[in-house]
């Protein structure tokens, strides 16, 4: 596998556990200063201690949609640059086969796809004047066919896939690179009630995705998942609606 | 860097507040891209601008960059996150007094534009640097020094007065008498903002120098012939960098005749090609494929082969601003090292140690195998600023090719040449340092340097709002 770039300054929203947490131990392990930004304060502050002059704690909704460009601005204040914003933050709630929860809906909507929106735009903003720099949105193999288990989950993440698309086309050629990547099954607290089989671990899938980081274009992690999902988005609907997925 | 556009202006209105916007953020790169740091850009027009953004600055703690055409080798002008004001357009000559020859300049004046106003007239600058993009602001705070260092002193040793703004006491007119004139002359920009200066310029008849090149095959040679032509006005020499010691022995001094046409700008500027063909602005694309050890091998080698085959043909005249600006024969030619980095090495050492000193420098980069493709010598005398760079000394500039693949080992020969050179009683220049270490700047500036630097910061600029990235590497600032 290829190192990751090596990057100076990085913003990872939903930073607090799981693939986020293991992106900024590998960043800074890699002498990178990253703006850790989460909800949860107590697993930020323990990232901060393990990497005391490398890990900056920033305790944030990503709901909290005004308060986005402040806390964007003390991110790149506290670290003194900015090369790479990764948005990882993500719910899953558990929805069962009948339910129909606007409330969990919503929610879904406004972690997976507004929020990143709020993060991105103003990502895009700074990177298109400076005329560099790095996006990642961590989106989902979820959101490349509408499955009957996880409705809005799906609309998310296919909402956020385009929505970076549409970031890519719009910042190609001012030297902007926004990466789209698409974990399959990883074993992480979002995903723990599913009981996935085979999962990739978290560490494992950190480092994937920033070795793929700076490749722009949609990235899956493992070639297996390309094929399969490449095909799976070739099956009928009519023959889609009756695989139990 | 590129000049502000007209659209940057519009938006740039002298009458608007300065606010933080993300759209305003540009990268900025160290010259030779060595260093780089992202940045808030606002166009200085007037001086509200410039109260405007300090303002600004206090309301919401960041910190402020003054920022001309960007000459500096390191980071000494970039400071990451804050608010950058672009000096480029605050750049008017506002007078010039024909008789006294006092000129009375704006910060982003560079010194190509204050020539090219003052020469026609007769007036020349006392020095200059090897750029003529270095602007007057610039030179003042990197206290520059010319090839006439020796006998002409420093940049700002030619100056009746500056209006200086500084964070915590404004603006006020400083004087070189003023005890705190030397530490804001060499300053680096740390203590505020150097708004306008009176040059005294020079009386000059004839727009030429004479030049005789003198080719030198040892070290002891051209050490000797700098100290035996102490008359020369001009001295500077070239080493051959993949030789043990040969190179190019050059003195100059301005004709005194009067050559009134050869003080017109045409005269000193007369084609935008090179070898009448070459665009200068696309002529560093043919510097390109040399800029590798056996490109720069052989062009070293016919550099002096051309001195040696063509000696003793006396001295050559030249215009003064050819003469001078030789980084400006080939516009933009930092770009040759691309994608690497051009990392200069220029340290100076008292002249007892000098020979051995650049003799081992020299001998470690071909050890190496990492020889610079450029080597100069300059004679020095003792710098006034508070941060001082030199004493009576020789000052040897090196510019190496870093690049991916040589980079750790260039560090390790960077290293091991800075603690060589404080072991021979040796100095660096700011204006061209990306590596010295907190403890190496202590090595660098005695410790009463140091102590009076930091009085005048806290004075000045008590709570850092100046600080660029360079002065945070090496932890001088306010809160030391």
């Amino acid at each position: 596998m290829r190192n990751p770039p090596a990057y100076k300054y990085a913003i990872i929203v939903g930073a607090s556990s799981g693939i986020g947490a293991e992106m900024v131990r590998l960043l800074a392990e890699g002498g990178c200063t990253v703006a850790a930004v989460a909800r949860r304060e107590a697993p930020l502050k323990e990232l901060a201690r393990e990497f005391p002059n490398r890990v900056i704690p920033i305790v944030h909704d990503v709901t909290d949609f005004a308060k986005i460009p402040e806390v964007f601005l003390r991110c790149t204040d506290a670290m003194g640059g900015l090369d790479l914003v990764i948005y990882n933050s993500g719910v899953m709630p558990d929805v069962a086969p009948t339910e129909f929860d606007f409330a969990k809906d919503r929610q879904m909507i406004e972690v997976n796809l507004l929020g990143a929106i709020g993060w991105l735009d103003l990502a895009a903003e700074r990177f298109q004047a400076s005329r560099r720099g790095v996006i990642v949105a961590v989106g989902s193999v979820a959101g490349d066919r509408g499955r009957r288990g996880q409705p809005v989950y799906n609309a998310s993440k296919a909402g956020l896939s385009t929505y970076v698309e549409a970031l890519r086309n719009r910042l190609s050629g001012r030297g902007v690179i926004v990466t789209t990547v698409k974990p399959g099954p990883v074993e992480t607290d979002m995903t723990a009630h599913l009981g996935f089989r085979g999962a990739m671990s978290a560490p494992d899938a950190a480092r994937l995705i920033l070795a793929k980081s700076a490749r722009g274009s949609e990235q899956y992690l493992k070639f297996s998942h390309r094929v399969i999902f490449a095909t799976i988005r070739l099956i009928p609907s009519w023959i889609f609606r009756h695989i139990p997925i | 860097m590129d000049i502000p556009t007209h659209s940057d202006l519009a938006k740039g209105n002298s009458s608007a507040p300065v606010a933080i916007r993300l759209d305003d953020v540009r990268r900025d790169s160290a010259f030779g891209y060595a260093a780089e740091a992202d940045s808030y850009h606002h166009v200085v027009l007037n001086e509200d601008d410039i109260t405007g953004a300090f303002a600004e600055a206090k309301r919401t703690g960041r910190r402020v960059l003054l920022r001309g055409n960007g000459r500096s080798y390191g980071d000494v002008s970039l400071s990451g996150e804050a608010i950058c004001l672009d000096l480029r357009r605050f750049c008017s000559i506002e007078s010039l007094d024909r008789q006294t020859g006092i000129a009375v300049v704006q910060a982003g004046a560079s010194l190509a534009q204050i020539w090219q106003y003052c020469l026609p007239e007769g007036w020349w600058l006392p020095v200059v640097s090897g750029t003529m993009r270095t602007t007057l602001a610039g030179a003042l705070s990197a206290n520059i020094h010319g090839k006439n260092n020796r006998h002409t002193g420093t940049f700002g040793e030619h100056i009746e007065w500056i209006d200086f703004y500084s964070p915590a006491r404004g603006l006020e007119r400083i004087r070189p008498e003023d005890p705190d004139y030397w530490s804001i002359v060499g300053g680096w920009g740390q203590l505020g903002f150097i708004v306008r200066a009176a040059i005294r310029l020079r009386r000059v008849s004839s727009g030429n120098v004479l030049v005789q090149n003198v080719p030198t095959p040892t070290l002891e040679e051209m050490f000797a012939l700098f100290e035996s032509d102490c008359r020369s006005e001009y001295q500077v020499a070239w080493i051959d960098p993949f030789s043990h010691g040969r190179g190019v022995y050059s003195a100059a001094n301005p004709v005194m005749s009067d050559e009134p046409t050869s003080l017109f700008v045409e005269y000193q500027e007369p084609s935008d090609r090179l070898f009448g063909r070459i665009r200068k602005d696309q002529a560093w694309k043919f510097l390109k494929p040399f800029t590798n050890r056996a490109g720069m091998r052989l062009l070293s080698r016919l550099k002096w082969e051309a001195a040696v085959r063509s000696p003793g043909t006396g001295a050559k005249m030249m215009p003064l601003a050819t003469y001078h600006f030789p980084l400006d024969y080939v516009p933009d030619w930092q770009r040759a090292y691309r994608p690497g980095a051009l990392r200069q090495f220029q340290v100076g050492i008292p002249i007892e140690n000098a020979n051995k000193a650049f003799a081992r420098f020299l001998r470690m980069s071909q050890e190496a195998k990492l020889e610079p493709y450029l080597s100069v010598i300059k004679r020095h005398r003792p710098d006034p600023a508070v941060l001082p760079y030199l004493g009576e000394a020789y000052s040897l500039a090196l510019d190496y090719k870093r690049t991916r693949r040589n980079a750790d080992r260039l560090d390790r020969l960077f290293r091991e040449m800075t603690d060589l050179a404080f072991d021979f009683g040796g100095r660096f220049y700011l204006a061209k340092d990306c590596f010295m270490t907190p403890a190496d700047a202590r090595r660098n500036f005695a410790p009463a340097a140091i102590e009076a630097f930091l009085a005048a910061k806290r004075k000045f600029d008590p709570t850092d709002m100046l600080t660029t990235d360079l002065f945070r590497r090496i932890q001088l600032h306010a809160n030391t």
